[in-house]
């Protein structure tokens, strides 16, 4: 087990009259070399819930172990939490401010102290996992590139601290179809080659559904469902009433059901449902 | 009538060389046309949209917004108020604490008396659907709620014409989806002419006319069946077809008898079951 959360709750500015309740008894494991995603509406408490992963809030009651250790209330756990958990907020890109590529990578492995040879190995290897070329990137301005490839040059930041989990929230938002595809595959290729733990925020039904392992569905600052896809998009009325969708082709596979054919549930692309048509149209004919 | 008319039009950003950020622009669409623009980051599709109300003029070619030239300065105000812009970002487009002052903000800056405003704020927020919230904060509210608070803002300057980029970008699904029910509705039953710039090649589905960019240039022009049917050509500018499109394509390809333009799951299912 790499990381457990406790009866975790989190209230925003208590005592006050905004006093909201962000987050109510979570308990969450999440296990080296696992791919999560959390869903969940707008003000779900998603990104509450994150920031409780690393650190960068503590609960207002409840507990935070990492490797089996209560971190919540030991500064310097807390201080080695930060530096072994990664995390990537939304549009990262915004956060790039040196003057070339290569510093903006560098800025959190020379917090971390180390030599400048390993700084540079580190930068070029972290360039390379999210397929830019370090020769050709290296020196340019971080605000010369694309958006999609600002945005790798952000994730390389992160890398570069070789993090031993690394959470992105809506790390594809606002990308094009082509740019969210390269990111997401980026993703995956760290979680399958280099068994990074990764934890997913997303608002796509569909990323989540053919790449993650696990879901968790957050409603009101709990844990409303949670189980494989298979398990979790079983659930399509519990999911319309959070204001969540079905990924299109599960939908799919629901409104044949409803047409009164037999087919699965547990089918989230395009591949898997053609599978299953074509076998369908096969049986009738016979 | 055209009321959004380019001629010719090429523009390129100061600073950036001779490349072209739009070029060769020929671009005629009529009142009460729901047109999406699809096209991958950096093809010009915002580009376009600051085209049309003014925020950015022509390097070369002519752009037209109700007969109104958008080279001339002494136009801008006009056009501005016919052609108003919904951005991606909702967060970035609050100016009022409460959602009513929000809407109000256009209209008393056009110099209105009291009572007008009051009546195109409240035409504005029932139109948009969100009349029961006009006393809330408005950084209070829900994604997809500033958006449509941002929509009415553009609404109650009684537009001709509503340019949105990129909407439903940062929105939770029912966000999404609440957008573009009011988007629809404003052009079905308002008669505005809606500009609505997406990744999400479903939401095109609902356009009556498709327009992709690349390179800034029109590369397909048509509607959403025609257009999603060029299945490669859309794939190699590293755009998408909606998932059906995609899974009608992969069936007819195994020889399943069904017809090229199924788009939707209803419509799939039809098919299947008929």
């Amino acid at each position: 087990m790499l990381l457990n959360l406790k009866n975790i709750s989190y209230t925003y500015m208590p005592g006050t009259p905004f006093e909201v309740t962000a987050l109510k008894n979570i308990t969450l494991d999440i296990h080296q070399g696992e791919y999560l995603a959390i869903i969940g509406q707008t003000g779900s408490g998603k990104s509450t819930l994150i920031q409780h992963l690393n650190g960068l809030l503590l609960p207002t009651t409840g507990e935070v172990y990492l490797d089996g250790h209560q971190v919540n209330k030991d500064k310097k756990r807390l201080t080695a939490m930060r530096r072994r958990i990664g995390l990537l907020f939304q549009f990262p890109e915004q956060q790039l401010f040196e003057e070339n590529v290569a510093a903006d990578v560098a800025f959190g492995p020379r917090n971390l102290g180390l030599s400048d040879q390993e700084i540079a190995v580190r930068v070029d290897r972290a360039l390379r996992l999210v397929g830019l070329n370090p020769s050709e990137v290296r020196d340019r301005s971080p605000f010369s590139l694309s958006g999609g490839q600002m945005r790798r040059v952000a994730m390389a930041g992160i890398l570069a601290m070789e993090p031993d989990l690394v959470i992105l929230d809506e790390p594809a938002a606002g990308l094009d179809p082509r740019g969210k595809e390269e990111i997401l595959n980026r993703i995956d290729a760290l979680h399958r080659e280099h068994k990074m733990t990764v934890v997913l925020v997303s608002h796509s039904m569909e990323d989540v559904a053919s790449r993650a392992e696990r879901l968790i569905v957050l409603a009101d600052g709990e844990i409303r469902l949670a189980g494989t896809p298979a398990d979790v998009f079983q659930d399509a009325a519990v999911l319309e009433e959070l204001g969540l969708a079905l990924p299109q082709m599960t939908l799919l596979m629901l409104r044949l059901r409803s047409a009164g054919k037999e087919v699965p549930m547990n089918i989230f692309s395009v591949e898997a449902a053609k599978e299953v048509i074509l076998q369908m149209m096969g049986g009738d004919k016979s | 009538m055209a009321i959004i008319s380019a001629t010719g039009l090429g523009y390129q950003y100061e600073g950036y060389g001779e490349v072209w950020a739009l070029k060769d622009i020929n671009l005629s669409i009529n009142e009460g046309e729901f047109v999406a623009v699809l096209g991958p980051n950096g093809s010009g599709k915002s580009t376009l949209a600051k085209q049309i109300n003014a925020l950015l003029t022509p390097t070369e070619g002519e752009m037209l917004l109700d007969g109104l030239s958008t080279a001339d300065p002494l136009n801008h105000w006009r056009i501005r108020q016919r052609a108003g812009m919904v951005f991606q970002n909702p967060d970035n487009q609050i100016v009022a604490t409460t959602v009513e002052e929000d809407v109000a903000f256009g209209p008393e800056n056009l110099g209105f008396p009291a009572a007008e405003i009051r009546k195109r704020v409240d035409g504005a927020l029932s139109l948009v659907g969100m009349s029961a919230y006009k006393l809330h904060a408005s950084h209070l509210l829900s994604g997809g709620q500033k958006q449509r608070v941002a929509i009415a803002g553009v609404i109650a300057m009684r537009p001709l014409c509503l340019v949105l980029d990129e909407p439903t970008a940062l929105l939770d699904p029912r966000g999404r989806r609440e957008v573009m029910e009011i988007i629809s509705r404003l052009n079905r039953m308002e008669a505005i002419t809606v500009i609505h710039i997406t990744h999400f090649m479903e939401e095109a589905l609902a356009a009556s006319r498709v327009l992709v960019l690349d390179q800034g240039r029109i590369v397909l022009d048509g509607n959403p069946r025609q257009v999603f049917q060029q299945h490669c050509e859309l794939r190699a500018l590293g755009l998408d077809v909606p998932a059906v499109a995609e899974l009608v394509l992969e069936l007819r390809a195994a020889g399943q008898d069904l017809p090229p333009d199924v788009m939707t799951v209803d419509e799939l299912v039809a098919k299947l079951c008929s």
